[in-house]
């Protein structure tokens, strides 16, 4: 495959560009990346050898003059705080939220790492699904319950105690029984 | 005080070694890892002291709650005194990371088989068991076990198409890393070492020598483990490794029968000599006890050495570790580590010989 800009040698980055209406993909080799200033603040070892996809960076239709996308690499993560920036850096997620911030850059990663894009269920996800249904529901009454009591609300708040234990005991019945 | 409670608990640690367990001449021990994190709460290398405590009291607090983790030690390691730490590390149960003692760093051990969870290491939680030979299996059904109640107990990070949330992308999925440690002199001796191990690489598993790479005894210990996390489920994750395993079985068996085949006059001088020099030295190093202890195993397997037991030589593996010997040394007096170690391990092939 060859660069899409010199037309001469084998792209060997895949480049998604965004914009604010469009996502696209474009091929290039090193060079021309470079040339352009798209890799300005990465080192080559940055980039493996493999084709990859970087980060989208660029505006978007490519025209000679491209340019990094300066607010998609300072993209954060509204939770913790990690930048898109430092998470192609590092390689480290800096909390759950972070691999939905980054969603769409995620299947590349991951078919690089496990060649594979999703996770397979096994029989402990079966059952544990079911087990997180059980202590959502919990938490929720267990925060009521907490603001009841706040609010002297006391006969909502034995209400929700009965509630949360009945809860418990069906659980355990279910479970062991 | 403190100190002194912590030590005492750690003393009476057994090992994971058994009397017996199934292939033990060729695996030493099989290790399964989950990684789970809580959800919302920054992930350790991003959280301040306030989150990695919060975790560290909600984490206890579900181990306190659960029927699976019974009797459980607690230890917060920036309260324990370093040697304490590299005990419970040369145990293998906690990571060199975790042993450095940082703030809000804790590790629960169940004292009955010695299941541990570190909290706040690279992910929030980290749930190992290690059972001694091949037995990924029922290393499986204990951290399933125990997995299953804290998911139930916790707010665990998980989203239905990558599964457990992990720091390290290398780890989404099943967040699980099962391993395997084998003793392969056989393949090691016979010069088929490198070619296995490439081919294991490019199949999808990492290979690790236990004490270094190099081809003296004290490196015929492999750690074999997957390195794919994602796209496959625990199970076939470990039936992979299990096959891998028994056909490094069956490999290192032949090496061995050829071995003492070829050259059994010249193995059995070198055993014997490993043995003589284990029993009657009065000091011993590190690497020579390894060395030694690994040739004496092997003596053992090819039916050379008929009175000690593997088990014998396999704590021995652990309990010459260097904070091992240094606990010995102050505990029984001795001048030096070297000498420790000698007096240890000839104490404790006298105890358990029959």
């Amino acid at each position: 495959m060859l660069c899409e800009n010199c037309q001469k040698k084998p792209a060997n980055l895949f480049i998604k560009a965004v914009t604010e209406e469009e996502i696209g993909e474009v091929k290039l080799c090193y060079k021309c990346a470079k040339d352009v200033g798209l890799l300005e603040g990465y080192a080559p070892e940055d980039f493996p050898s493999t084709p990859l996809l970087i980060i989208g960076l660029i505006t978007f239709p490519l025209e000679m003059d491209l340019k990094i996308h300066r607010e998609t690499l300072s993209r954060r993560c509204p939770n913790c705080g990690l930048s898109l920036d430092t998470f192609v850096k590092t390689n480290k997620f800096g909390c759950g939220e972070c691999y939905l911030v980054f969603a769409e850059y995620l299947d590349n990663l991951f078919t690089k790492l496990h060649g594979a894009t999703r996770h397979v269920e096994g029989d402990l996800q079966a059952l544990e699904k079911e087990d997180r249904a059980f202590s959502s529901r919990l938490a929720r009454l267990h925060e009521r319950l907490r603001e009841a009591v706040k609010g002297e609300n006391y006969e909502e708040a034995a209400r929700l105690r009965d509630k949360i234990s009945s809860l418990k005991n069906t659980r355990k019945r279910h479970r062991y029984g | 005080m403190q100190t002194n409670y912590y030590s005492s608990i750690i003393q009476g640690f057994e090992t994971w070694v058994k009397e017996s367990a199934p292939k033990s001449k060729y695996v030493l021990s099989s290790r399964i890892r989950l990684a789970r994190n809580l959800t919302l709460y920054p992930f350790p290398h991003r959280a301040d002291r306030k989150d990695l405590k919060k975790v560290a009291e909600l984490t206890i607090e579900a181990v306190k709650r659960s029927a699976s983790f019974r009797n459980p030690a607690i230890f917060p390691l920036e309260r324990l005194a370093a040697l304490d730490r590299q005990l419970l590390r040369e145990k293998h149960l906690i990571s060199f990371q975790q042993s450095q003692g940082e703030e809000s760093r804790w590790v629960i051990v169940a004292k009955e088989d010695l299941s541990s969870l570190m909290i706040n290491e690279e992910d929030h939680l980290r749930l190992q068991n290690i059972h001694y030979g091949l037995q990924l299996r029922a290393s499986w059904q204990r951290v399933k076990t125990i997995d299953m109640e804290l998911q139930s107990l916790l707010d665990v990070a998980y989203h239905e198409k990558w599964g457990f949330l992990t720091v390290c992308p290398t780890n989404t999925g099943t967040a699980m890393r099962a391993s395997i440690m084998m003793f392969l002199p056989g393949l090691v001796l016979s010069n088929k070492i490198k070619k296995i191990f490439r081919e294991l690489s490019n199949s999808g598993f990492a290979v690790r020598g236990t004490y270094g790479e190099g081809s003296d005894a004290k490196g015929y210990l492999f750690q074999i483990s997957n390195q794919i996390t994602l796209g496959r489920t625990e199970v076939e994750i470990l039936e992979i490794l299990e096959k891998t395993g028994q056909i490094l079985i069956t490999k290192e068996e032949a090496a061995r029968r050829r071995l003492v085949e070829k050259s059994g006059t010249d193995l059995e001088a070198k055993i014997t000599k490993a043995l003589r020099n284990l029993k009657e030295g009065k000091k011993l190093g590190l690497n020579d006890s390894l060395t030694a202890l690994s040739l004496v195993r092997l003596g053992i397997c090819v039916k050379m050495i008929p009175d000690i037991s593997l088990s014998t030589i396999d704590e021995l593996l652990i309990l010459v570790q260097p904070s091992h010997t240094s606990k010995y040394k102050f505990s029984h007096k001795k001048p030096s580590s070297e000498v420790a170690r000698a007096d240890l391990i000839q104490q404790h092939l006298m105890a358990c010989s029959t």
